[in-house]
């Protein structure tokens, strides 16, 4: 056996955990070769030496990693509970916001159309005291003709009356507190934005908007003469 | 994998505290061990332990039971040991620590000294010869489970621990740490 040699069985015993300082071949080449045997004796050293060698963790190191993990889980866990609470809400709250306003919206018009047909027999009596009935009445002379140049008696009365409707509506808009749309809404703020935009909306389209301006479109087709408040 | 890891393991998945300290201390000193050995230095190794052995927790429900726990673990230490030894180079381009190199007392060497240099051979080495080496030989892990840890061929890993070996030799001869009385062939 030659210095190559020994080498190439040093390493094989060595990777199939075998000593190589029990194999007779490689301990006989030694005998001759004071630098192979001096790699077996040095290998043998460091074999011994890292087996008898312990290595400690140091002793707070489980204590360590066991504190950090409770301290992972606990955060884990309040986050999982808090996205489990609201794990519907980011794909639904916009169509749940937009549905409640929509109905909302439907029920808050719908009282108000109720509040003003309950006023709408006022359009049966006379607008004003002074004034004829908004429906003309049933002893009026119907047809009756009327100089030239002046209005029908009857027409005024109906306008007049449409008008006061009108003005009761867009009052009682005016007067309808904020409350009862955050009392409805709650906390959901895009709702009660949603609810107060609509109001708004609906406000702006009724024919009264502006009762100091009062003859403002549409109402500016009724004569100056013609108006009655 | 016994199956008290495996026991372990499941207690460990349902949150039982007591089942995570148990697994924890069982495999510390394994983790440590390697640690140590491929990064050299104590404080170092305490971090990569500790970060080892708490990613390992983090993923043991990505862990399959049929593969061996410790190789598995190991594969963590050695990416952490990686990744500790990247920074640290970054950090050496900055400061140029100097090395400290005890001084050799060859004839006079108790077991002590001994370990000493053997420590200073290992820290010598390429650091990923020397993972391989202290995986083989400390940790007596397989060449393909070492290769599976280190993510190379069984080939490579075979000739960075046989480099590791000659290495370690060559260097412990030149401090001439071998005497006849140490050892005594048969």
């Amino acid at each position: 056996m030659n210095c190559r040699e020994f080498e190439r069985r040093w390493q094989e015993l060595l990777d199939e955990r075998q000593r190589p300082e029990a194999d007779a071949e490689l301990v006989g080449h030694t005998l001759s070769c004071p630098a192979c045997r001096e790699v077996l004796q040095t290998q043998q050293l460091l074999t011994t030496t890292l087996a008898q060698k312990a290595i400690e963790p140091p002793p707070e190191l489980a204590d360590r990693v066991v504190e950090q993990w409770l301290r992972e889980r606990t955060r884990s866990a309040s986050l999982a509970s808090r996205r489990a609470g609201s794990a519907w809400a980011p794909r639904w709250r916009p169509w749940m916001s937009s549905a409640v306003a929509v109905l909302l919206v439907v029920g808050v018009t719908l009282l108000v159309f109720r509040t003003a047909d309950s006023i709408r027999p006022e359009l049966d009596r006379p607008a004003h005291p002074g004034m004829a009935s908004a429906v003309p009445s049933s002893d009026a002379p119907a047809g009756q003709p009327h100089p030239p140049g002046t209005v029908d008696p009857h027409t005024v009365a109906h306008l007049a009356a449409y008008r006061q409707w009108l003005t009761s509506v867009s009052t009682h808009l005016d007067r309808m507190p904020r409350a009862p749309v955050d009392e409805l809404t709650g906390s959901l703020r895009p709702v009660a934005d949603s609810v107060t935009s609509a109001l708004s909306a609906l406000r702006r389209t009724l024919p009264i908007v502006d009762r100091d301006a009062p003859n403002r479109s549409p109402q500016a087709w009724l004569p100056p003469a013609l108006n009655v408040t | 994998m016994t199956d008290s890891t495996a026991q372990l393991i499941a207690g460990c998945l349902s949150g039982d505290e007591s089942a995570v300290r148990a697994l924890v201390e069982r495999y510390q000193t394994a983790v440590f061990a390697v640690c140590l050995r491929m990064l050299g230095q104590r404080e170092d190794a305490e971090d990569a332990a500790q970060e080892t052995l708490l990613r390992a927790l983090r993923s043991l429900a990505s862990y399959d039971p049929n593969r061996a726990f410790e190789p598995w673990l190991m594969t963590i230490a050695a990416n952490r040991c990686r990744t500790a030894i990247s920074n640290r180079v970054r950090r050496r381009q900055y400061s140029e620590l100097p090395e400290a190199i005890p001084d050799p007392t060859p004839n006079e060497m108790d077991a002590r000294q001994l370990e000493e240099e053997v420590d200073l051979a290992l820290e010598r080495l390429r650091s990923d010869h020397r993972s391989a080496f202290v995986l083989f030989h400390e940790r007596q892990l397989s060449y393909a489970e070492i290769a599976e840890i280190l993510d190379r061929p069984v080939g490579t890993i075979k000739t960075w621990v046989h480099r590791a070996r000659r290495e370690l030799i060559a260097f412990l001869r030149a401090r001439e740490v071998v005497q006849e009385s140490y050892c005594e062939l048969p």
